[in-house]
């Protein structure tokens, strides 16, 4: 299992590497740069912040000048926020988007699990058809549909939370309901159906037959089984949520690094963009490691050489 | 093709009413019987691609300029859209026929608008050249008479608008939204906001201090405090509470009023400046702000390792430039001293009449020495920045707000009431109007497109004329814009009456000149070309092309 693990984590260093190389030549084919401007900057200005940047030097001695310092842990400093480092903006941001993440996920596994059991023991109940019916419109309305419509009645009209910022109750309900919402619905159709799917088999009929109470039969047999698809959806889930709160953190102001992901990129600023992806493409490789890992655990058919 | 969207959609229906209207009347009152559509002599006219960024208004502009000039001239015109950096490289490399465009002066004289279509100037853009034109911009700027002056820049655009390289369409409205109880908010032509005069009041009471508390929003988040380095309106909203220059705008008018400098003087021909400072004027770590504190600032600025991008804000100055260049290296050549702590003497290259504008500009600020050269990259730290403005920075949080406090050392603290201001980063601007709405900031400096009808009325939503112009540029390098007949007859075709009325709906002035000349002292400017179809299908016919309407 170690060795498998220390596998996996150093396959993950050429794959960043292949990534890092993309990006970097990728952003530079875009047109424009960091520094283009509606207002046309003299020549002699633009020449000294090429020079000071180091633009003015041939693509691939600023590749390996820049793969140099990455080495050394230095993203560089940021094109556009010229007091701070991409070091210091991914640490300033991080935080706040993982806090993000986490409370979105946890948001939608706690709502999520129980509907979708709930779903499969009661199944073609009234109770079934509302939580597959929630779970049908949370699939199908986009994030920032959610968000708006939440914070119109929760902020503008009942004033009961906050419209944005980060780091009080009211602050974090909506974005963390509207960025878990999706995700709840996925979880209660996954677990509905898996659950589904071990209460007919023979193990279950046989803890009944036993005459375990129902409750036992539930937490003890059929969860375990029955949740697999959902722990195997965890990890794209996951990677999905943190990577996936863009448009969140833009509209509800939370300063995490979802915004420069795209912002970053849209201003040329070449260092704080393959500094985003760096991290992004890191969550993705961690996150189908921590999947396949905690699959082992749960299902005793596999095993990693 | 672009995705159609109701509200255009019920603009063009609104307008083709109004055109269709507007024929029958003419057929009415005995004009020729027929509309004169089938002309088909002279070549096909081709088909013009029209490049926006991406925007919900340049959208609905654009859209419709495109049924106009269908309507009228018969011509098709494709729309592209693109990101803003790609859009800016595509001006650039002169990679697109029709553009639109918009354009925001420093100070409020014809130069900032004119100066940028000279032959080769870099932010002209259309590849138009005109010697007379470069002339007069030229010899404007060495003239010392200021009824000279503005008849060269008069004489100039004239000449700008007979020959189009650009299509003024209308002049900017400045919408903010500010909640009743703000009172000393002033709106004016740069929609800068000073807001030490700014105090809140309820019930004809003004709050105590401790409730003093001003949220708005920013729009965005600041890309550096440094004056120096600053380029953008954001930044400058943040400079001009924590930082002051030599002299500071009048909140209304924008004239230059005492601000470290409680004095000046001029010479005749607006060469020579001596300004005295104010004795009282202190840092916020305690120290006096003297003469010296403005030539180190300015040299800072000059230094080309600096890197400030604005630096040429400062080549009016003498020798400025070769500095910058390096062909001089000493900086006492540079028509900057300080005669002692508390005046300082600037000589500039030649007459610049709008200098005491610039001298509140950010760039122009003064940074503390000592706090820059000890703490270097992170000066601008809430825990190190030293600045002398009328509030000072406590905190910034990045990419979620700033917050200052009332500074006791400002000499004018007296007369400074808001205790504290929170400045939020907010990019998205229905969420800064939600903010609004619920009451968690008191301030907004747009009102998005969506909200315009639900403001339009709303005695909380302020309107003021901006001095800046929205126009479209021409590439006048290829066929068939390359003729000016053609920019002409595009320009005549379109009805921007109907489209500030329909489309806009801020109460633009409409513009059938560049420079927004209703704030520009002693300006005159040409008499630009009204909406006339009848010439503009005339001028097409004689640049050659056949004209096909009505449909």
């Amino acid at each position: 299992m170690l060795r498998y693990v220390a596998r996996r984590l150093l396959t993950a260093i050429p794959v960043l590497w292949i990534i890092v190389t993309i990006t970097f030549f990728m952003m530079r084919l875009a047109p424009g740069g960091p520094f283009s401007r509606e207002r046309v900057m003299p020549i002699e200005v633009q020449k000294m912040i090429e020079e000071r940047y180091h633009l003015d030097e041939p693509l691939v001695n600023q590749y390996f000048r820049y793969m140099g310092n990455l080495l050394r842990g230095d993203l560089g400093p940021s094109f556009r926020y010229k007091d701070r480092t991409v070091n210091e903006i991914l640490a300033a941001g991080l935080p706040t988007t993982l806090q993000l993440g986490s409370l979105a996920l946890l948001f939608a596994l706690a709502v999520g699990i129980p509907a979708g059991c709930l779903a499969a023991f009661r199944e073609n109940s009234a109770v079934d058809y509302a939580a597959m019916s929630f779970s049908m419109v949370g699939v199908s309305v986009p994030n920032f549909v959610v968000l708006s419509t939440l914070i119109y009645f929760f902020a503008v009209k009942l004033k009961i939370l906050t419209v944005s910022g980060w780091g009080r109750w009211d602050q974090m309900i909506c974005p963390v309901v509207a960025l878990g919402l999706m995700y709840s619905a996925y979880i209660a159709r996954l677990s509905r159906a898996g659950m589904l799917e071990v209460i007919r088999q023979d193990f279950i009929r046989t803890a009944r037959a036993k005459g375990l109470p129902e409750r036992l039969v539930i937490m003890r047999h059929s969860l375990k089984a029955g949740l697999l698809p959902v722990v195997s959806f965890l990890g794209p889930a996951g990677a999905a949520i943190l990577t996936g709160s863009l448009i969140i953190e833009t509209i509800s102001g939370v300063p995490g690094i979802g915004r420069e992901f795209v912002n970053s990129a849209l201003n040329r600023d070449y260092t704080l963009t393959i500094g985003t992806v760096i991290l992004y493409s890191g969550f993705l490789i961690i996150f189908n490691l921590a999947v396949d890992i905690v699959y082992a655990f749960l299902d005793p058919r596999i095993v990693y050489e | 093709m672009m995705k159609r969207n109701r509200k255009a959609n019920r603009i063009r229906s609104a307008s083709a009413k109004l055109v269709v209207a507007a024929l029958a009347i003419a057929l009415l009152a005995g004009c020729s019987g027929k509309p004169k559509s089938d002309d088909s002599s002279g070549k096909p006219f081709p088909k013009l691609q029209l490049l926006y960024n991406i925007s919900e208004s340049h959208k609905l502009i654009a859209e419709t300029l495109q049924q106009m000039w269908k309507k009228e001239l018969g011509i098709q015109v494709d729309l592209a859209n693109v990101e803003w950096k790609t859009y800016l490289k595509s001006l650039q490399s002169l990679d697109y026929q029709i553009a639109r465009a918009g354009w925001i002066g420093d100070y409020p004289d014809p130069n900032t608008f004119l100066d940028m279509f000279v032959t080769d100037g870099g932010n002209n853009q259309t590849g138009w050249s005109n010697a007379e034109y470069d002339r007069l911009i030229k010899a404007a700027a060495m003239e010392g008479d200021a009824d000279e002056r503005m008849k060269m820049f008069h004489d100039a655009e004239e000449i700008l608008m007979k020959e189009m390289p650009i299509m003024p369409i209308y002049f900017y409205v400045n919408k903010n939204l500010v909640k009743d109880f703000v009172k000393g908010m002033h709106f004016n032509m740069r929609d800068l906001h000073i807001l030490k005069y700014v105090y809140l009041e309820k019930n004809g009471k003004v709050l105590p201090p401790q409730e003093q508390v001003f949220h708005f929003n920013l729009s965005a988040e600041p890309e550096t405090l440094d004056p120096g380095l600053m380029t953008g309106s954001v930044e400058f909203t943040i400079s001009t509470q924590i930082f002051e220059g030599l002299v500071q705008y009048d909140p209304d008018t924008l004239e230059p009023i005492p601000g470290m400098a409680e004095s000046w003087e001029v010479n005749d021909d607006h060469t020579e400046f001596v300004f005295h400072l104010r004795r009282n004027a202190k840092w916020t770590n305690g120290d006096p702000v003297t003469a010296g504190d403005f030539v180190y600032s300015w040299k800072r600025v000059l230094e080309p390792e600096t890197t400030a991008e604005y630096a040429y804000q400062l080549y009016y100055i003498k020798n400025a430039k070769k500095y910058y260049d390096k062909e001089i290296s000493d900086f006492s050549q540079v028509g900057v001293k300080a005669v002692d702590d508390f005046t300082l003497k600037v000589t500039l290259d030649s007459p610049t009449h709008f200098w005491l504008d610039l001298l509140a500009f950010h760039t122009l600020m003064p940074v503390n020495k000592k706090c820059v050269e000890k703490f270097k990259d992170k000066w601008t730290r809430p825990e190190n920045i030293v600045t002398n403005g009328p509030f000072k920075l406590t905190e910034w949080k990045p990419k979620s707000k700033l917050v200052m406090t009332k500074n006791p050392g400002y000499y004018d603290a007296a007369n400074v009431r808001l205790t504290k201001l929170v400045a939020y980063s907010v990019e998205d601007n229905i969420t800064a109007i939600s903010m609004f709405e619920a009451g968690q900031s008191y301030w907004v400096n747009t009102i998005p497109l969506p909200y315009s009808e639900k403001y339009m009325n709303d005695p909380q939503a302020k309107k003021t004329d901006f001095l800046a112009v929205y126009y479209y540029r021409f590439n006048t390098t290829k066929e068939p814009l390359n003729d000016p007949r053609v920019r002409r007859a595009l320009n005549l075709a379109i009805n921007k009456d109907e489209l500030v009325k329909f489309v806009t709906k801020s109460g633009e002035k409409t513009a059938t000149t560049f420079v927004p000349y209703m704030h520009m002292r002693g300006y005159e400017p040409p008499k630009g070309e009204d909406y006339n179809p009848e010439e503009a299908r005339r001028l097409l016919r004689e640049a050659g092309y056949a004209v096909k309407t009505g449909k």
